[in-house]
């Protein structure tokens, strides 16, 4: 490579290495990009099955806070 | 009675060549039924352009702009405004559904990109300046708005010699895909069946999808943004559910009205001194590289994913994450069918081929971006 890069003009020289750093940060940067998208797609996908399991987003929301804060029984009630 | 033969005069075998090319384009089109949309304008602008003294182009001395030169001065020079356009109609026909709901085959839509880069790195080799390698290499994009942009914003002197050739092999890729994917795949891997997940994406998904994909995309690469923001608000028009008439506007109207005058607009830059070069040959050639290793990527690494992955990839589909839809996804199909009749890859392929219409559009943001960066 090193004795190729010699045989050519400046102007190419610095085309070809162009060329490679438009490479090496071209296909980080797509799969970089294609990744995230991937990985959102799949947590909206989970977030959606989820949602039709507990019948509804709202009645997730309902489900998550009367596990959290259940409401006390009254001391007349536990007598 | 000169006045009469003043311009036939002036033609020359140049000028004869052009008009063979735009016969060859309307042939291709019609007999052959490639991409007439596309070809057959191109090829009678062709024509037009290359009659001395036309009119359509502004003459020296003229107080009115010619048509065709207007057309891209104003469609295309300005702000590609016509490519960009069009790119609404395409998401708003474009039903990701098949993708997601197995975002895996994003990855592969991405490593379909790969011919690109290195058809980059081969025509800087060769002796092309960047600018001019970046916009060969992005007719690997196998989109032609795609290939549009980048020409036209990196100031390539090949813009025609790359739009006919984008479109000439995407209209070929039924010829040009088996080849190579046979010669890189086993039988044995061809017949692997791959399970096709019946889970209905919810509409909440399919609406949120083109806003996170705007986001992303814009966030790392905001020189895509004019691509795949049109793309995807194409997308948003389909999917809301609101939005009917203008999404049946998008799909039909907009996009048969644009590309009416796409083709037609284009072939201003095919004027005989701009496009018979040697450098023409050059650029079929390496376009031709270009889709060649576009496949070889995307197949190569749906090989690679199999290494880790327990429920096995056919590797086939991994060709299909080149942008060309829906021809590469139907070349799979059939390659499955050939190899085991049981086997349907059809829903596996157009996810991966319609996540490469996303990636393609990145990737063009991207290189224009990191060229001009340079």
């Amino acid at each position: 490579m090193n004795g190729l890069m010699l045989l050519m003009s400046e102007e190419n020289r610095s085309a070809v290495l162009g060329s490679l750093d438009i490479m090496w940060k071209g296909v980080l940067a797509i799969f970089i990009v294609i990744g995230i998208i991937a990985i959102v797609t799949f947590i909206m996908n989970d977030i959606a099955a989820q949602n039709a399991k507990a019948g509804g987003f709202l009645n997730r929301i309902k489900k998550f806070f009367a596990e959290k804060f259940p409401k006390s029984k009254k001391p007349a009630d536990k007598e | 009675m000169e006045y009469l033969i003043e311009t036939i005069d002036a033609v020359t075998l140049k000028h004869v060549a052009m008009w063979v090319i735009g016969g060859i384009l309307i042939f291709l089109a019609i007999k052959k039924k490639m991409e007439p949309a596309l070809l057959l304008p191109m090829g009678f602008g062709a024509i037009l352009v290359n009659i001395p003294f036309s009119n359509v182009l502004t003459q020296p001395g003229s107080d009115s702009a010619g048509i065709i030169e207007w057309l891209f001065d104003v469609g295309i020079h300005a702000s590609e405004a016509m490519p960009i356009l069009l790119f609404i109609g395409i998401g708003a026909m474009i039903d990701f559904g098949p993708l997601l709901t197995n975002p895996k085959l994003f990855l592969l839509g991405g490593a379909a990109q790969f011919g690109i880069f290195i058809t980059i790195l081969f025509a800087a080799l060769i002796g092309f300046p960047l600018n001019d390698a970046a916009s060969i290499g992005i007719i690997g994009a196998a989109d032609g708005p795609t290939a549009i942009m980048v020409a036209l914003q990196l100031g390539t002197k090949y813009t025609a010699a790359i739009m006919v050739v984008a479109y000439s092999y995407m209209a070929l890729v039924p010829i040009i895909q088996p080849m190579v994917i046979k010669m890189i795949t086993t039988k044995k891997e061809r017949m692997i069946h791959m399970n096709y997940s019946n889970q209905t994406v919810t509409k909440t998904t399919r609406i949120l999808f083109p806003i996170v994909v705007t986001l992303v995309a814009g966030l790392i690469a905001p020189a895509s943004l004019a691509l795949v923001g049109f793309l995807m608000f194409g997308n948003l028009i389909r999917e809301c559910g609101v939005l009917d008439s203008l999404s049946d506007t998008a799909q039909n109207a907009l996009s048969n009205l644009i590309t009416l005058l796409l083709g037609i607009t284009i072939s201003f830059q095919m004027t005989a001194e701009k496009f018979i070069q040697w450098e023409t040959l050059m650029i079929m050639l390496l376009g031709l590289f270009a889709f060649v290793f576009d496949t070889v990527g995307g197949v190569m690494f749906a090989k690679f994913l199999n290494i880790f992955s327990k429920n096995k990839i056919n590797p086939m589909v991994g060709a299909a994450g080149i942008s060309a839809f829906p021809m590469a996804s139907r070349v799979v199909q059939k390659l499955g069918l050939e190899a085991d009749p049981s086997n349907h890859l059809l829903m596996h392929a157009v996810g991966t081929n319609v996540s490469g219409q996303i990636a393609s559009a990145i990737v063009g943001g991207l290189i224009i971006g990191l060229v001009t960066g340079i």
